[in-house]
């Protein structure tokens, strides 16, 4: 597509910047020559071989990156959002951490060696750097603050934070929706207050953009090179289309006409010829056939629903969605030999279902509820309730997706209305980046959301990685939210 | 018959800009002595055309006149009242597209409002918009939203009789130099809360609550800087545990009781009315802590959703009155596609006196008009689809406005649905297809499907759908696509009528007819003709523009309007090349037809759009 100077502009100087997954000809020191040494000298005490507080061992490169059973201690060019720097340089209302704990407090000079560490990618010895390649991440947009989480799924760390007002995107670009492709090489963010979906690559660099107005939730077809779009709430009156966009190019080819105000659930059969969508205002879902541009219209009928989200089943295709304001889900059978797609049945599932999932056997539905702070999983072969998972750090979850493997489960947590207490409170206005906290930006909350790793077969839940302010939708190369 | 045509125009011409009253679109010279004559080229065309609101008269199916019937319709207005030439009453806008406000001037001592311009002042005011004496020198100032979320001010250099507004401030900040965030969707205001002389500024969350900044002194120009209060103001929560990123709300204050403090008003998308919270407290101590309750009380007004109250003493009786845009909400928004702007009066109790405060032709959503002499007495109908019926939600309609006055002097009168199939967006095309002497049509629906209509013979006087049997169903599938949008015409001389289908993802579809006049059969030429790709919805209508005796194209398109096609080839071979887009304030959706309504030799223009209205453009010739 045609890009303007400013973003020709962008796209070059974001290629230019510190590379985040690259490794430079000539790398700043390493680790045993910057951190290492203060870290060994001054932390390692407490947090070592011999005592290792909250998880955290700081006597290497492999534990300092390791994090805590918390999740990361350092985050790779964001000394600003790195806990470790946040607690030793006494932001907020806290103490700089050691001398909170009887130690004296890291000198000027150590605290600049460790930043600069961190800021210039937090390298090992050999100037290599952490979180690289072809690992397994999941990408989560904190729609508060104009930023990108990427967590290593395996390691359950944040490996890097895609801080968008620092490619020149306001403070309100507003991420919400995340899609991966399948092998992990680029991925695409929808940035409602901007009117753009931006496609990055694995480093985390913006390649090309699409422009469309109010992009909300993105659905991908594995099998082609087709990326849809569906529309926000943010506007008063957004178009009636989903837009599909070529991904190789990121052309927006065409706006598939879905029929009905807000198109906002959005999602694609297995084979990638089906597309659901379903409104925000009108109890109306729509199956169009992108072959041939047919659309079957779907009533939804009862009380006004207000479906936010699709999952469609890889198995057989079965789309199930939710709705907001009744609770009640609705199953689609998908068009086949007999007819087009029609709702099969509906049933009850109070608490606000919110982005759902199939699993990748198509064997269980994990619906979050939003209301309610759990998650509740459904047997698709006749929809009783398996199990429901609820604890620490679910608070007004949102998003769902799978690890690559299928071993975890990740549930973004907007924590809108403060249900989860974080671990250190910074205090209100002022986000993880320091930055000053627009009132209405994140709704009730004044504290930043979670991204809570669960063991997908047992329910349990393994980890609470606070990330940023109002996370919402999140992206994998495994199951991702909406397919 | 061109010189007869040419002398008709003539005459009609130079009493084109009285014939109304109406108001010539910005830019359009109005009455000029010199003598207009016939475009002669699709470039003159463009330049003939005059926008009237009232060139004729309209009554609805009641027998009502509609006094504006060419206003183009509303579908998410966003009014307020203000009274902006400082003559003592109160004045109307509404805002139905982002970008611009069309304002209303208060016409007579009653609520007849007058249409001035679809674009006030040329004002870019984003999504939303609010006028406000900011620098408190006695005319009004303007806010807006600045692209995306944020807000720009105007001030006003004329005067409180005559507005002049200079962009004085592209992004308001705070006093700390921060900008102010004001979701876009939520619709804030500005009053003054407390009676402490300073403005307040209210923005709605899509929470529910409502944050509060005040006024803390100017900046050089007199704009106030505002210091931020408080993101729980009066700890007003609308939605609670229902909150979620997809709510959408409108704000306003008015005195409600009467009693000397300004009481809010909420509209949110997630509540079917408008809700009131009471100021218990007094001007100076403001308490807003009680419960909301569904306004009126007692009798609520309920809608789709979204609800943007714009409060006002209307008639002069010293209590508040009410205009009620409806945004759509959660609530199925086809229900407020024609019925929504309210007006509420307060007399002993609240009454809704009307949910078209600007009557005006309103079909719903997407309307796609069509000139044509339906019943035979020599003078052009108008026949107007829609994309959903408002009154049935699962079939669109379409709306018959019988012409009852003559060729010169028409009147429309509008009749009641006529729903030929179960169909949404049914778009028509009349022809004679079989050569009997009435006219046929062929149906667009909203998918790939185009249907055949039959006239019958010696039905003129009956009833429309008496007038027309279905042939079949379908008649014509595009290759893939979906709101197919036919238009005949013979584009090759050969005595038949041709088929050209426009459709959703704005390329054309050309069909010849390979048969006769009294037996069509349309044969697929091309799926993609010429290769244009027309942006989206594209919409043909055929008629010779400049005179030359063969056939030209306009193509009705989403956001790109009214494109012009020349045929620069010859009545026996069509060939066109692109002039660009009609000089016209198209709406979004735009769908054009043409016909010569005033029987002046030359054709007019009408456009229907997404608002679901029409705008109408009288051939006024060129000088």
């Amino acid at each position: 597509m045609d890009l303007s100077p400013r973003f020709r502009l962008l796209i070059l100087v974001t290629a230019l910047l510190p590379a985040a997954g690259a490794v430079r000809a000539q790398a700043p020191d390493g680790f045993s020559r910057t951190a290492g040494p203060i870290l060994a000298a001054r932390c390692a005490s407490c947090h070592g071989a011999a005592k290792a507080e909250a998880g955290l061992r700081l006597d290497s490169w492999e534990g300092a990156l390791a994090g805590s059973t918390f999740g990361e201690a350092f985050i790779p060019f964001d000394a600003e959002r790195s806990l470790a720097l946040r607690l030793a340089g006494g932001q907020g209302a806290f103490e700089a951490h050691p001398s909170d704990a009887g130690s004296p407090a890291l000198s000027d000079e150590e605290f600049e060696t460790l930043r600069r560490w961190v800021a210039e990618g937090a390298r090992d010895d050999a100037g290599a750097l952490p979180y690289t390649g072809d690992r397994d991440f999941i990408y989560v947009c904190n729609q508060g603050e104009a930023s990108v989480s990427v967590v290593d799924a395996d390691a359950g760390v944040v490996a890097r934070v895609v801080d968008f007002t620092k490619l020149g995107f306001p403070v309100n670009a507003k991420p919400h929706h995340i899609v991966v492709e399948p092998d992990g090489s680029h991925w695409y963010v929808s940035l409602i207050g901007v009117g753009r979906v931006l496609k990055l690559n694995r480093d985390n660099e913006i390649v090309a953009f699409a422009e469309t107005p109010f992009p909300g939730l993105l659905a991908l077809d594995p099998n082609a090179d087709w990326l849809y779009v569906g529309r926000s709430m943010t506007a008063v009156s957004p178009p009636q289309t989903v837009a599909r966009i070529r991904r190789s190019d990121m052309t927006v080819v065409e706006d598939v006409e879905v029929f009905f105000p807000r198109p906002h659930a959005l999602t694609l059969s297995p084979d990638g010829t089906t597309l659901y969508a379903a409104s925000l205002s009108e109890n109306r879902a729509a199956a169009v056939d992108l072959a041939t541009g047919d659309a079957t219209l779907l009533s939804l009928d009862g009380p006004i629903h207000t479906i936010v989200q699709f999952a469609a089943s890889p198995v057989d295709g079965t789309v199930i969605g939710g709705g907001q304001m009744t609770g009640t889900l609705f199953v689609i059978r998908p068009p086949g030999p007999a007819g087009g797609a029609r709702v099969e049945r509906t049933f009850d599932g109070p608490g606000g279902p919110w982005l759902l999932a199939y699993d990748a056997k198509g064997e269980r539905v994990f619906v979050p509820n939003k209301n309610a702070n759990r998650i509740t999983v459904y047997d698709p072969a006749d929809w009783s309730v398996a199990a429901t998972i609820e604890g620490e750090g679910l608070a007004d979850p949102e998003g769902i997706v799978f690890s690559r493997d299928g071993r975890w489960l990740f549930l973004s947590n907007t924590n809108m209305h403060n249900a989860y207490e974080p671990r250190y409170d910074f205090g209100p206005g002022e986000d993880h980046s320091g930055m000053h906290l627009m009132p209405g930006m994140h709704g009730f909350a004044t504290r930043p959301g979670t991204l809570v790793r669960i063991d997908a077969a047992s329910g349990t839940i393994d980890k609470v990685i606070e990330i940023g302010m109002a996370p919402t939708g999140i992206g994998s190369r495994g199951v991702p939210s909406g397919r | 018959m061109r010189i007869a045509a040419l002398l008709l125009a003539l005459a009609l011409s130079a009493c084109a800009a009285g014939l109304d009253g109406g108001a010539s679109a910005p830019g359009v010279p109005g009455a000029d002595a010199r003598i207009a004559r016939p475009a002669r080229s699709v470039e003159e065309f463009g330049r003939a055309l005059v926008r009237r609101v009232a060139p004729f008269p309209v009554t609805d199916p009641d027998g009502k006149p509609v006094r504006e019937p060419f206003l183009g319709g509303f579908n998410v207005p966003r009014p307020q009242f203000a009274d902006i030439d400082g003559d003592g009453d109160h004045d109307l806008f509404v805002q139905e597209v982002a970008g611009r406000v069309g304002f209303f001037e208060r016409t007579d001592a009653g609520l007849e409002f007058t249409w001035r311009t679809d674009r006030f002042a040329d004002l870019e005011v984003g999504e939303w918009y609010r006028f406000v004496d900011l620098d408190d020198d006695g005319d009004l100032d303007l806010v807006a939203e600045q692209l995306f979320s944020h807000i720009r001010a105007y001030r006003n250099v004329g005067d409180a009789r005559s507005a002049r507004f200079e962009l004085a401030v592209d992004t308001l900040r705070d006093v700390t130099g921060r900008p102010i965030f004001s979701d876009r969707q939520n619709i804030p205001n500005l009053v003054d809360i407390d009676c402490d002389g300073r403005l307040d500024l209210f923005l709605g969350q899509i929470t529910g609550t409502v944050v509060r900044y005040e006024a803390a002194g100017t900046d050089a120009g007199g704009i106030p800087r505002f210091e931020f209060v408080t993101d729980r103001w009066e700890d007003i929560e609308i939605v609670g545990m229902m909150a979620s990123r997809h709510g959408a709300n409108t704000l306003s204050f008015g005195d409600v009781e009467g009693d000397g403090d300004l009481d809010l008003f909420w509209g949110d998308f997630f509540e079917p009315g408008v809700l009131l919270i009471r100021n218990r407290g007094t001007c100076e101590a403001p308490d807003f802590r009680g419960e909301p309750e569904p306004f009126p009380v007692g009798d609520p007004l309920l809608t789709s959703g979204y609800n943007a109250p714009a409060p006002a003493d209307l008639d002069g009786d010293g209590d508040l009155d009410m205009a009620v845009g409806v945004l759509g909400g959660a609530f199925n928004s086809n229900r407020s596609i024609v019925d929504n702007l309210y007006l509420l009066r307060q007399g002993t109790t609240w009454s809704v006196e009307t949910g078209r405060l600007l009557a005006t032709i309103d079909v719903g959503s997407d309307s796609v008009p069509r000139a044509v002499d339906l019943d035979g007495d020599g003078d052009l109908d108008l026949v107007v689809g829609n994309k959903i019926d408002p009154d049935r939600n699962e079939t669109g309609s379409l709306r018959v406005f019988r012409n009852v006055g003559t060729a010169t002097r028409p009147a429309l009168v509008e009749e009641v649905p006529w729903r030929p199939a179960e169909s949404f967006h049914p778009s028509p095309a009349f022809g004679d297809l079989d050569a009997d002497g009435t006219p046929d049509f062929l149906l667009g629906r909203w998918n790939r499907h185009t249907d055949r209509w039959a006239g019958v013979e010696g039905a003129a006087g009956r009833g429309v759908a008496e007038r027309f049997r279905e042939v079949a169903a379908p008649y014509v599938e595009l290759t893939r696509g979906s709101n197919s949008s036919p238009a005949l015409a013979d584009l090759d001389a050969d005595g038949d009528l041709d088929l050209v289908v426009g459709e959703a993802s704005g390329t054309l579809n050309l069909y010849r007819n390979e048969g006769t006049a009294q037996a069509p059969r349309f044969a697929l030429v091309s799926d993609e003709w010429n290769g244009w790709r027309l942006g989206r919805r594209a919409v043909p209508a055929f008629g010779d523009l400049d005179g030359d005796g063969d056939l030209d194209l306009l193509v009705g398109t989403d956001l790109q309007g009214v494109l012009v096609f020349e045929n620069v080839g010859t009545a026996q071979e069509a060939s066109y090349e692109p002039r660009g887009a009609l000089p016209i304030p198209a709406p979004v959706l735009a769908a054009p037809a043409l016909g010569d309504f005033d029987a002046d030799g030359d054709l007019d223009l009408v456009v229907g759009g997404m608002p679901g209205g029409l705008l109408y453009f009288e051939n006024a010739g060129v000088r």
